[in-house]
């Protein structure tokens, strides 16, 4: 079996990374096309981090036209597609596997979908914001097998007529690497921080500002910062990055610190699942706490919009709103016994952390034949 | 004789070129950098070191080059102190109230003068 991946950022990157892992395990024949952001100075070159985690880029492809506006944008979705299909040709791949919802994967999608090359989706059917959910949604279109992180999001791509079979719930990858351990543990921790938490834990916080909304920021910080420091607690605050907005809320942070406040700019990802694990409850509005945090059974207090249309287990509080006493209600919520106790045994709506099993698996299986590269739509 | 402590700090929006000096005054090689008074972040040789191979003006302002994740001290713990230099070579350690803001710092010379009373 030959598989093409296509990534652009490092956002799909940690979905489909597990299922190259396993690929390399079990010697299947993978290519990668690295593009967009993954080959970019400003962003990070973080195709050095595809290959510092020992994976060969077979395929750089460098599409983005610079100006950062819409219609730049636009027509570098072009240019990869003219660079994609010679990829395409060349490799003749029995699957071409796409991820998320970015205009890369659309152009993917296009790409297969015009071949007559199979290809399949990974986080098929979820709701996202802006242009992204709307290509995502695009790409459902397009392509042969979905693979869905959960229940909800596998409905929701019936319902856009899509034939069942080809909707396969499999659960997020990202969640195989906890799952696998890859995390540091507590005493690694201790000692590589040395910080004095106590047997009561502490409460993680993550808070990122809100595109839509980045002009509240500065009030929402406050909200947050007064919410937590009114906890004993100890606290880990881990600062957003450098999204518009994030900068007022670096300063709240900073200047609401007293000293049970140990602040950390990048920490390495192992590091902070270290911290989601072992943490009392996660504070704010991070993804970590809706997709990766059921796994440790960590409850969530959730605030305002940023992740609104995230289909979410039992573990989350959601507050909607900024508001000091509506924090500290949830945040005493998810300190409370009963709560911790209630999620003894939930399960992640994310899946079981053996996503990248389940997508290898019916990847092998699956007949590439005229069912598969012939759609129908039931609606 | 020791500098008064407004040698060892700078204000937020400060430059490399003004951490370099306040350095110059205080010789420890590091400053604590504080926003109306409270303690944000310090700022090291190695971090001005590290600003300028990135690419960094002497002018560019200090924000983006400070360490948040810095080791604090809440008394003078001579002995703590002693094994955070012996361990992460440090050569400034501040001493923080509760709130964040600096009431004290303890510099290397300081460190070296309390083992040196201890063998002595």
């Amino acid at each position: 079996m030959r598989l093409l991946f296509v990534t652009g950022s490092r956002g799909e990157w940690g979905y489909i990374r597990p299922l190259l892992k396993l690929c390399k395990d079990k010697q299947i024949e993978y290519y990668i096309c690295g593009t967009n952001m993954h080959l970019l100075p400003s962003h990070g070159m973080t195709i050095q981090e595809i290959e510092k985690d020992g994976f060969k880029v077979s395929d750089p492809i460098y599409m983005s036209l610079d100006g950062h506006s819409r219609f730049a944008m636009a027509k570098s979705l072009g240019v990869f597609q003219l660079s994609l299909i010679d990829v395409v040709m060349r490799l003749q791949p029995d699957w071409i596997i796409l991820a998320g919802d970015r205009g890369e994967q659309l152009v993917g999608a296009i790409a297969g979908a015009y071949t007559y090359t199979p290809v399949a989706h990974i986080q098929a059917g979820e709701l996202s914001g802006n242009i992204d959910g709307m290509t995502r949604h695009a790409i459902g279109k397009l392509v042969h097998l979905h693979f869905a992180s959960n229940r909800d999001a596998g409905e929701r791509l019936i319902k856009l007529g899509e034939e069942p079979f080809r909707v396969k719930i499999v659960g997020a990858p990202q969640l195989d690497e906890l799952i696998q351990g890859n995390y540091t543990s507590f005493d690694d921790l201790r000692i590589k921080y040395e910080l004095p938490l106590g047997n009561d834990g502490f409460i993680l916080v993550i808070q990122h500002p809100v595109t839509e909304e980045y002009e509240k920021s500065e009030t929402q910080i406050q909200a947050t910062v007064a919410a937590i420091n009114s906890f004993k607690t100890p606290k880990v605050w881990i600062l957003p990055n450098n999204d518009a907005g994030s900068d007022p809320i670096r300063q709240g942070i900073l200047k609401g610190r007293s000293v049970n406040t140990f602040v950390f700019k990048n920490l390495p990802r192992s590091d902070y699942l270290g911290f989601l694990r072992l943490c009392a409850c996660i504070v704010g509005n991070s993804s970590l706490g809706i997709i990766e945090a059921p796994t440790f059974f960590i409850p969530t207090v959730n605030i305002g919009r940023r992740q609104q249309n995230r289909f979410r287990g039992s573990n989350v509080i959601d507050v909607p709103e900024f508001e000091f006493e509506k924090i500290t209600a949830g945040i005493r919520l998810a300190l409370s016994t009963e709560f911790k106790k209630s999620l003894n045994r939930t399960e992640n709506p994310y899946g079981d952390g053996h996503s990248s099993e389940r997508i290898l698996e019916i990847l092998e299986q699956t007949p590439k034949d005229s069912k598969l590269l012939v759609k129908q739509l039931t609606f | 004789m020791m500098s008064p402590l407004s040698d060892f700090m700078i204000n937020e929006n400060s430059t490399l070129l003004q951490a370099v000096e306040q350095i110059e005054r205080n010789h420890s090689r590091a400053v604590i950098v504080t926003a109306d008074e409270k303690v944000v972040g310090v700022l090291s040789e190695g971090d001005i070191l590290r600003a300028f191979l990135k690419g960094a003006n002497i002018h560019a302002p200090i924000e983006s080059f400070m360490v948040h994740s810095f080791k604090f001290l809440t008394e003078r713990d001579m002995p703590k102190a002693y094994r955070w230099v012996k361990k992460y070579l440090f050569t400034l350690i501040p001493v923080l109230d509760e709130n964040f803001y600096l009431v004290d710092v303890i510099t290397l010379s300081e460190i070296l003068d309390h083992i040196n009373h201890n063998i002595s």
